[in-house]
């Protein structure tokens, strides 16, 4: 029951953490600040998906085998009190495009500075439509 | 079976916290530095979710090329949002 | 601006708590699929059961490692097209660089960089990064790390000599644009040439032990008595090389960028 509870709160402030950056993203005028929502918001989504993956007994332990010659009573051990491997491989690989998608929008950002003197999105929205550039 | 929850719950919650202060504040190097304290939150948080692996990839990108990319990005434009 | 929130601040915040109560509703009546519990999904609970499964070998990847086994095994798809959105990522990074890539930074600049106490430390710094990082990318089949952690770990160092010395000392140190272009390219054609080496056996893409209905014998485990893990060991390496090369890569190029833009700023 208190297990429950406690589950139920991490999933909540995972969510607000997403729901807070979410609004970074929206409302904020300033593009760098953008992109640090942005990486906030990839923080939270990947660390959903690898609570998705824990395993709820007392002394669970993590997806790698602590011997490379093994026996029956080490295997079983493993085998029923491992985490879940599945969501830690698929985050490693979202954690690192995450990274190159970062550097990408950052070289943005100095480029449109450069452009338009302005990091500020609508500012930036208003010189283009006023066609001067 | 309560104790690692209690951790989660700790840790999740800074977590929480320190990105809400990042989001809010106007100055952009206290937001990165900020937003490094969330990475350290939640790195935390993968220790007691036993995700080794992701743990040490996340060390090296949250607290070493995030921060660094963004800094970066903000001595090159400007350091105050509005 | 207006200073302290606004009042469609407040409304959009309490309307993300509002969401964010909603979702938690759903987690807790399991619409959100997996939650955590004493068990685990059956795909997770089959790789658990397979990775190093030494009494029965039909379906093992020969890694106690169970998260590098499904990186570079049982989903080795997946990780290879992951590859080519980070190869496309850099590569859209470099297309911003005015004037292109084929400017080259000079290596006669000075060092204008901090004290020399800073400079000796993050050399100093620097070198135990490399070989931590070298470390994690070898050994990622048997312990945590692999090629994804190693090649992150690796981009510290030369970030550090930049933020210490400057980026003429890495230069001068043989890190150049062209050079770390070669070598992510021959981390990638290493990536093509483990993965289809399995085709000329009558194998499948990416395999890596003996399978049901595949005619290759798999790649060694066990080379008398050196563990060497399949072909996890040099999926990893290869890796290792475009990782760390495609970052390495990104810093040069936010040098150029900087020479690009004129000095402003």
């Amino acid at each position: 029951m208190l297990s429950g509870i406690l589950v139920l709160y991490v999933y909540l402030t995972l969510f607000l953490t997403g729901g807070i950056s979410v609004y970074g993203v929206v409302a904020k005028r300033n593009i760098v600040k953008k992109i640090i929502a942005l990486t906030i918001f990839n923080d939270a989504v990947n660390t959903i998906a690898i609570f998705i993956g824990y395993r709820l007994i007392p002394r669970p332990l993590p997806p790698i085998m602590p011997t490379i010659y093994p026996n029956r009573q080490v295997y079983s051990a493993f085998i029923s009190s491992s985490v879940d491997p599945l969501p830690q491989a698929l985050v490693i690989t979202a954690i690192v495009i995450g990274v190159a998608v970062t550097c990408f929008l950052a070289f943005l950002a100095i480029r449109l500075y450069d452009r338009f003197g302005t990091t500020d999105y609508q500012e930036i929205k208003r010189l283009v439509r006023g066609g001067k550039r | 079976m309560i104790y690692p929850l209690l951790l989660l719950c700790f840790f999740s919650t800074a977590g929480m916290i320190s990105s809400y202060l990042a989001i809010r504040e106007k100055d952009l190097l206290r937001a990165i530095a900020l937003s490094a304290v969330q990475s350290i939150a939640f790195a935390l948080l993968y220790a007691v979710l036993l995700a080794p692996d992701i743990l040490l990839v996340y060390l090296a990108v949250g607290l070493g090329i995030y921060p660094i990319i963004l800094i970066y990005t903000v001595k090159k434009t400007r350091r105050y949002e509005e | 601006m207006r200073g302290g929130i606004s009042r469609s601040s407040a409304a959009i915040i309490s309307l993300a708590i509002a969401l964010s109560l909603i979702l938690v509703y759903f987690a807790a009546k399991g619409g959100l699929g997996g939650h955590p519990s004493a068990s685990i999904v059956g795909i997770g609970q089959f790789i658990v059961n397979n990775t190093y499964n030494v009494f029965n070998r039909t379906y093992w990847a020969g890694s106690p490692e169970a998260v590098t086994s499904i990186i570079w095994d049982y989903r080795g798809f997946d990780t290879i097209f992951e590859t080519t959105v980070l190869f496309a990522a850099v590569m859209a990074a470099l297309l911003l660089v005015p004037g292109g890539i084929r400017g080259r930074v000079q290596g006669a600049g000075k060092d204008e960089g901090l004290t020399l106490i800073v400079k000796t430390a993050s050399k100093i710094i620097s070198c135990i990064v490399v070989v931590l990082a070298l470390n994690l990318a070898l050994r990622g089949y048997i312990s945590p790390g692999g090629g994804f952690a190693g090649g992150s770990s690796y981009a510290i160092a030369p970030l550090l000599l930049i933020a210490g010395l400057s980026v003429f000392y890495l230069v001068r140190l043989g890190y150049r644009l062209s050079r770390a272009i070669g070598l992510r390219t021959l981390g990638l054609v290493g990536l093509v040439v483990v993965s289809s080496l399995p085709l000329l056996y009558m194998g499948y893409i990416i395999q890596n032990q003996a399978k049901p209905g595949s005619m290759f014998p798999g790649y060694p485990v066990f080379l008398g008595p050196l563990y060497l893990g399949g072909s996890l060991i040099y999926m990893n390496v290869f890796e290792f090389l475009v990782v760390s090369m495609e970052f390495i890569i990104i810093f040069i190029a936010m040098f150029l960028l900087d020479r690009g833009c004129g000095g402003s700023a």
